[in-house]
């Protein structure tokens, strides 16, 4: 292994083993949230089952018959399943921040033993970069083995004839919040995975034109934010400009998105790795 | 030798260097004087590529600056710069991990000679013993030269005498030191060479032992000529 790669990983498993006291914490508030979650709406619904058949003197049947079955979907409905998602993809964004900006505002000024590591400043930006994914994906793939687990709990506790027989899978699909989170179209995946990869960058890059350039470059990093949004965006637009909205078939519109968002990404890091080796100020 | 070719720099509208240029030498302990807001810091961070200059050129043995020249030059700031809650035996190690010129056994003989605890945590340790973790940081490395801001800044006396007695000892020697600082008194005995810095250029460059033979003046001496007019 040469010792650029061994130096990155090295920088990479440091920055995790920072944030790995917030990670932990946002793994086990989601684990404990989402276990709250698919007790309570079942202990609810039958309760709710009870409930009818005192007030109605029916049977259990009935009263199965007149309420409905159990969905899986009033658990991924819940807010004890969306809160945990919400908290974690602030908790993310925030990093995005706090990652460059407690190097300089921490109690001590780690920006000077960052930036005077005999590696290339690059391997910072992409270590915290990839941080940043690690964490990421690790809540997504708890909160998929949450679901998955909920899913199965659910089933046990609940009577078959009772149970909703849709399929967890078509549940996450038609649901607004995990059709996101786990998509199952290939080109939804992709897109909000470009959305993401461009959106931190452009964050990235905006912190180091401010580290820069101070005010300046804070305003001159929201100038370029809005570039990039407007980038992205304007295809959507094009038809309406040409005066015929069928001008692009949609999987064109896509691709020239993509293009679009790949080219911003990757403006952002040539723009950032020139910020980080020759303007930047400790 | 650093070489700082007619250095620039402003900050806003303000221009803090105009035009700095001087040497510095292995062998030798170099210091940068001057009032508060003259530029010392900041020459200390361009010269480690901390800050971007306007105009200029620095050289460290005759190349310009890259990821290489940390192998060459350690620079020990005046603020703590290790994560707090890092012990000093883990800020130790992650100085170990990166740099292949850490010398362990010198850094076993830093620890000893300011009789540092390896387990005490950074956050809990006093201002002086935090200015020390910094000089065992830059000290341990086995690099040519060796820049440090103000190591007295904030600090006792006896802590003081203390890292005096570093840039005495084998910890130094040969090394090419640039120190600014304040509490000049303290290593005049010891500075080779002094580079006095006024209105964001060099106003003076002298031998420290030269100026004593010669004129009879002290350093302090020569700064007072200047600072008061």
């Amino acid at each position: 292994m040469s010792h650029s790669v061994k130096s990155f990983i090295k920088l990479t498993s440091f920055e995790l083993e920072r944030i790995s006291k917030v990670f932990f914490g946002l793994i086990g508030f989601t684990l404990i949230s989402n276990l709250i979650g698919y007790i309570f709406p079942i202990l609810r619904f039958n309760q709710d089952i009870e409930e009818y058949m005192i007030s109605q003197n029916i049977s259990v049947e009935m009263a199965h018959d007149a309420l409905g079955p159990f969905s899986f979907d009033r658990v991924l409905n819940s807010g004890w399943i969306a809160f945990p998602i919400v908290i974690g993809v602030t908790s993310i964004g925030l990093y995005a921040l706090f990652t460059w900006y407690r190097e300089w505002f921490g109690k001590n000024t780690f920006a000077y033993r960052l930036f005077m590591l005999p590696v290339p400043r690059t391997q910072v930006f992409f270590s915290k970069l990839v941080t940043i994914y690690i964490g990421i994906y690790s809540l997504i793939a708890v909160q998929m083995l949450s679901v998955f687990g909920g899913y199965q709990l659910t089933n046990w506790l609940i009577a078959d004839a009772v149970m909703d027989p849709n399929p967890l899978i078509s549940l996450i699909h038609s649901n607004f919040l995990f059709a996101y989170l786990f998509p199952v179209d290939t080109g939804l995946y992709f897109t909000i995975n470009l959305i993401g990869l461009t959106g931190i960058l452009v964050v990235f890059t905006i912190i180091l034109l401010e580290r820069s350039y101070a005010l300046k470059g804070f305003g001159l990093g929201l100038m370029y934010a809005g570039f990039v949004i407007v980038l992205g965006i304007l295809p959507h637009f094009i038809g309406e400009f040409a005066g015929n909205r069928y001008l692009l078939f949609y999987s064109e519109l896509m691709i020239i998105t993509y293009i679009l968002l790949a080219l911003a990404s990757i403006g952002s890091i040539i723009w950032s790795r020139h910020l980080i080796n020759r303007k930047i100020t400790i | 030798m650093i070489e700082v070719n007619n250095i620039y720099k402003s900050f806003g509208k303000k221009k803090v260097l105009n035009g700095v240029s001087f040497t510095a030498v292995k062998g030798e302990i170099t210091c940068l004087v001057g009032v508060n807001g003259v530029g010392k810091t900041t020459i200390l961070n361009a010269i480690m590529n901390l800050t971007p200059l306007k105009k200029g050129s620095i050289l460290i043995d005759g190349k310009p600056l890259s990821v290489d020249s940390y192998n060459h030059i350690a620079f020990i700031p005046d603020a703590a710069i290790m994560l707090p809650n890092m012990t000093v035996q883990e800020a130790m190690d992650f100085m170990k991990d990166y740099y292949k010129t850490w010398n362990g056994n010198r850094a076993k003989e830093i620890v000893k000679f300011f009789r540092l605890n390896p387990s005490d945590r950074i956050s809990n340790l006093s201002k002086g013993n935090q200015a020390k973790v910094n000089l065992l940081m830059g000290l341990a490395l086995d690099v040519e030269y060796i820049l440090m801001d103000e190591p007295f800044s904030g600090i006792d006396i006896f802590t003081r005498e203390q890292i005096t007695e570093v840039f005495s000892s084998r910890l130094v020697e040969d090394r090419g030191v640039l120190i600014t600082t304040h509490e000049i008194q303290d290593i005049e005995h010891l500075i080779d060479r002094v580079i006095l810095l006024d209105n964001g250029v060099v106003y003076k460059d002298f031998n420290a032992e030269d100026m004593r033979e010669t004129e009879g003046k002290s350093v302090v001496d020569v700064m007072r000529e200047v600072y008061n007019g």
